[in-house]
């Protein structure tokens, strides 16, 4: 994706615009819920600051890590694609960054695990509510993406170099983007805020 | 092609190190006896959230490439999610 403008001063849509218009959809929604539970904690201070001390920032910075690695990944896999010699090794990037997002996915369940055993269901208070429903659709976007990256790194190493596919790998690289960029705004809305 | 993609390989790893390091960063401030839940600190982290969000957007999107609209589009996001979500906690 990163500089696929490289060396011209043309612009150009990465991408197809349908994915585009999902992504601001997606991401509208995102904003949607941020702002419902901003109301939500504005309203109760006290039994959302009880919730957010349950919340584990040291897992929320190992997602982080884990999805931005994924992120750069993704990148080096297109640019080597670009470089129409590395599909091997773009397969392979693509590949390694799914696995970042399982690491993502069993951690998140640890995560959850962690919260669950120490009392607090998704029925606990809404603070809980929001917490669940707000990480666990974003956690069901992860699992898609890890699917999207995984059917992308067949691909290349089955059929190498095609540019008929590349706008279909860029849609998929921006949907994966798009994940990682709205997790970069769920940790401090639902860990750090008071 | 191949002798423009080095420093987009460069670059990439520059916003990822960024990325990263103002995550881990982050998470210190969060540890610290400085923070305590102050409101002043969670707007900071959340901007921050949304600036590093910016960064995923603009470089690894390649929104920084795309034609005005969308990267009018994409800013205006950032711009109403951080307004939105701290207007009405704090406002």
């Amino acid at each position: 994706m990163l500089g696929s403008g490289g060396g011209t001063n043309q612009r150009r849509v990465p991408g197809e615009i349908g994915i585009w218009v999902f992504v601001f959809a997606d991401m509208s929604a995102f904003t949607f819920f941020f702002t419902l539970f901003a109301v939500y904690r504005r309203q109760n201070t006290a039994v959302s600051s009880i919730g957010a001390a349950q919340l584990h920032p040291t897992s929320a910075l190992v997602n982080t890590v884990l999805l931005v690695l994924a992120s750069f990944l993704v990148v080096l896999a297109m640019t080597k694609l670009r470089d129409r010699g590395g599909h091997r090794t773009s397969a392979a990037l693509f590949g390694l960054a799914a696995v970042l997002g399982v690491g993502f996915v069993i951690n998140k369940i640890a995560e959850y695990g962690d919260v669950i055993g120490a009392g607090y269901t998704m029925t606990s208070n809404e603070f809980f509510t929001y917490y669940f429903a707000i990480t666990g659709i974003h956690l069901l976007h992860v699992i898609v993406g890890i699917v999207v990256l995984t059917v992308m790194a067949i691909d290349v190493l089955r059929s190498g170099w095609q540019a008929r596919q590349f706008t279909s790998m860029e849609n998929g690289c921006i949907y994966w983007h798009m994940v990682d960029l709205l997790w970069l705004v769920i940790v401090p809305v639902i860990y750090f805020l008071h | 092609m191949a002798e423009a993609t080095h420093p987009q390989r460069q670059r990439a790893t520059v916003v990822a190190v960024v990325l990263v390091a103002v995550s881990i960063a982050t998470w210190f401030v969060l540890r610290s006896d400085a923070y305590h839940g102050t409101r002043i600190v969670g707007a900071a982290l959340l901007v921050i959230g949304l600036i590093k969000a910016g960064l995923v957007g603009y470089e690894y999107m390649d929104v920084r490439h795309a034609p005005l609209v969308l990267r009018a589009i994409f800013g205006a996001w950032l711009v109403l999610t951080g307004a939105l979500v701290l207007a009405t906690l704090y406002a």
